[in-house]
């Protein structure tokens, strides 16, 4: 299993190059030009990260984080949440980049293979900037009342913070 | 500040990836395998077929994590469907359509995955399995939530 995982880049590359190739795609043009593309990307959230970085080091260094972490541990104990997770799953459905500086702290604070980073890694990878869609897409058409849009989507997430707990702890941590 | 840069230079990477997919037509043909399942999920959307269109590349375009192709399929998709709205109330459709696009469904979360690699993990894309179910569990529990609720919601 991990073997294949191991694997799953180089395979994905050379999988994407092939069938570009073979459907007659300039393949370098177009990664190049993504890769500019990324490149905006990266320039327009790098700001935002480096502050929000220092952030959460602030409220981590400050004891404000564990504050709160002690505050709803008993209830995401239950759960099967890790507590540390909490920030991240605030601000999760408000700021995309806010969680990943979160999720990154994470990650880099307790290691990339421990419970918490991983935890960490598949709320983020499993979950959208719910919010943002929300007002991006309604604000699109006009729409002012969304109906159950948005407990639906909450809900979504709530689900997917329980289910990412449980798939770590199932899969590597049982 | 060096972390922000190492998770920059792959997240280009994988831009560049993502572009050659969306050039060689790759995603083309993953929409047009979604469009029975989507046909199911919006049947009053699917009449129009520019609709079901906009919408399955959509769909496609988030699983491929094109976000920059998927935002203006949808809003495409979300506005033709608004059009059957009476008002400014969301239709049950286009409810739906905002809740599949919060719930993200992308096959390849190269962002994560780029901060695990530079953190050090073993093997940095060995989560992909765990966000996939916990995509899929997500996404069910939109579908039935919006379901549940539609009938509540007059």
């Amino acid at each position: 299993m991990s073997t294949a995982l191991l694997l799953a880049v180089p395979l994905i590359l050379s999988a994407v190059g092939l069938f570009g190739v073979l459907t007659g795609t300039d393949v370098f043009t177009a990664l190049t030009d993504g890769a500019a593309d990324g490149m905006k990307t990266v320039a327009r959230i790098f700001p935002s990260l480096v502050a929000l970085l220092t952030g959460v080091s602030m409220l981590r260094a400050s004891g404000a984080l564990d504050a709160l972490t002690a505050l709803v541990s008993p209830v995401l104990e239950r759960l099967g949440i890790p507590p540390e997770t909490t920030i991240l799953m605030l601000v999760r459905p408000i700021s995309g980049s806010g969680a990943l500086a979160a999720a990154t702290d994470l990650i880099t604070q307790y290691g990339a293979d421990s419970r918490i980073g991983r935890t960490a890694a598949v709320m983020m990878g499993s979950t959208e900037t719910t919010f943002y869609v929300l007002a991006v897409y309604l604000g699109a058409c006009g729409i002012r009342k969304s109906r159950w849009a948005i407990p639906a989507a909450l809900c979504a997430d709530f689900i997917g913070f329980c289910t990412a707990a449980l798939i770590v702890r199932y899969f590597w941590f049982a | 500040m060096e972390f922000c840069l190492s998770v920059g230079g792959m997240i280009c990477l994988w831009s560049g990836v993502m572009e050659v997919m969306r050039r060689s037509g790759l995603s083309a043909r993953l929409s047009r395998l979604l469009r029975p399942v989507l046909r199911r999920l919006f049947p009053k959307a699917a009449r129009s077929e520019d609709t079901l269109d906009a919408l399955s590349m959509n769909v496609s375009a988030n699983l491929l994590g094109l976000g920059n192709a998927a935002t203006p399929a949808g809003i495409r998709a979300a506005q033709a469907m608004a059009l059957d709205a009476h008002g400014k109330t969301a239709t049950d459709e286009l409810c739906l359509l905002v809740v599949l696009n919060t719930a993200s469904i992308q096959l390849l979360p190269v962002t994560i995955a780029s901060v695990r690699e530079t953190a050090g993990a073993a093997v940095p894309y060995d989560i992909l399995p765990a966000v996939w179910i916990t995509s899929l569990c997500s996404v069910t529990a939109g579908l039935l939530a919006g379901k549940l609720l539609s009938r509540l919601w007059r």
